[in-house]
């Protein structure tokens, strides 16, 4: 092989990679519009206080806030304890949600139920038609007070309503908040240490920028790549199909004849007299 | 034609590796995010996170899988060269390292993120004994 044609390949192949990432670029541009109503619905039972729990959920909050704020994005703020509160409907300006997230105080049980009502009520009246409803759930315990949490998660699923629950340390009532997730098709997961809270709400904020969204484009790239490397073999193989297909033409066409200029009858090409009426050709 | 099915049996391991990196690039998320925390979460950033989560692993898979089954298929000239030589395995091997790194980063307590560690220590002592052969 010269080395102009390798150049080619080359080039044709980094070619063909250039479009897909440029597709890429543009088919993502449609599919990342999606819009987003979020609320933070945060225990602030008494024992939030324990180890400094609610801090490591006020700076964990404060970084969601940070990662998934923007002009399309709105977030609201529900506390509960024995009472619910919607401190804040679903807005942009973060700055006043952080300050109400500082402001955050733990007191009493949790009725935890009940902030999935409140917070799918205030979503549903609230919430713009045309932005994907999303709970963050967060707490420490298990529900003590109010109504059944798995029931209030059937009526926030009716809604369209998509509830990320989160289990801080290890009182933390895994099944149930397994429950609520799976019932509205969002995931629990699990934080053990303040840390882990803050890499678990960074994980809820890209999961809504999900590559599986972006599929479209993902493709584009896992099928250029393998184009780009095989483009000699798909070239031979391109060749062999079009060869093929003259020879096939070729075949159905049959031998080139002449026409008997008397009778019209079809000779063979080099005949010397017409086989029907034995006129010289 | 005993000695083409004992160098097919002998490829296995390659044609399994290659199937891993296909799923890396098509289904795991890991490399995704990762280059997502380190970027903005712009139009920008996803795509180069797209590219790379998806690009990078299947050109690897291509690599493997070649050498494992498909080994009468022609590469493009440079390619076929790095796969004659040591750089495409010690460049896979890195890319295992690195991968394994961010799925310890992750958390082993989630199930695919062990059995991405797992099958890249796996295929990185294979490749080892496999460079060391050639």
């Amino acid at each position: 092989m010269t080395k102009s044609k390798r150049q080619i390949q080359l080039a044709i192949g980094l070619a063909i990679i250039g479009i897909a990432c440029v597709l890429s670029y543009y088919s993502i541009e449609e599919k990342t519009v999606s819009i987003y109503d979020v609320y933070l619905v945060i225990d602030v039972s008494g024992s939030m206080l324990d180890e400094g729990k609610l801090d490591n959920a006020k700076n964990a909050a404060n970084i969601f806030i940070d990662s998934i704020a923007s002009d399309k994005n709105q977030i609201g703020l529900v506390k509960f304890s024995s009472l619910v509160k919607v401190l804040s409907k679903a807005t942009s300006d973060s700055q006043s949600l952080k300050n109400m997230i500082q402001s955050l105080v733990a007191e009493d049980g949790t009725a935890l139920g009940d902030g999935i009502k409140i917070a799918t009520d205030s979503l549903t009246l609230e919430g713009r038609s045309q932005a994907k409803k999303v709970m963050l759930l967060l707490t420490d315990g298990m529900a003590t007070e109010g109504i059944d949490p798995v029931g209030a998660s059937i009526v926030a699923n009716q809604n369209g309503i998509t509830i990320f629950t989160v289990g801080y340390g290890t009182d933390a009532d895994a099944n149930t908040l397994n429950a609520i997730a799976t019932n509205t098709g969002g995931q629990y997961f699990y934080a053990q240490s303040g840390q882990d809270l803050v890499d678990v709400f960074n994980r809820i904020s890209k999961i809504l920028i999900s590559p599986l969204a972006h599929y479209g484009s993902r493709t584009l790239i896992l099928v250029a790549i393998p184009i780009l490397l095989f483009l000699p073999t798909l070239e031979k193989g391109m060749r062999t199909v079009i060869e093929k297909a003259e020879q096939t033409f070729l075949d159905k066409r049959g031998p080139a004849k002449s026409t008997c200029p008397k009778c019209g009858y079809k000779n063979t090409l080099n005949a010397k007299f017409c086989a029907k009426c034995g006129i010289r050709q | 034609m005993i000695n083409k099915y004992a160098e097919y049996l002998r490829n296995i391991p390659l044609l399994l590796g290659g199937l891993f990196l296909i799923y890396v690039g098509v289904v795991d998320q890991t490399i995704f995010y990762e280059i997502l925390d380190k970027t903005y979460s712009d139009r920008l950033g996803i795509t180069l996170a797209t590219a790379v989560s998806a690009g990078v692993p299947i050109f690897f898979a291509v690599g493997l899988i070649k050498k494992g089954v498909f080994l009468r298929w022609e590469t493009i000239h440079f390619y076929e060269k790095m796969l004659e030589g040591k750089s495409f395995w010690v460049l896979t091997i890195i890319f295992l390292v690195i991968l394994a790194y961010f799925a310890f980063n992750k958390g082993l307590t989630l199930l695919s993120t062990s059995l991405i560690m797992a099958a890249c220590i796996s295929l990185i002592v294979y490749l080892i004994f496999y460079i060391k052969k050639k």
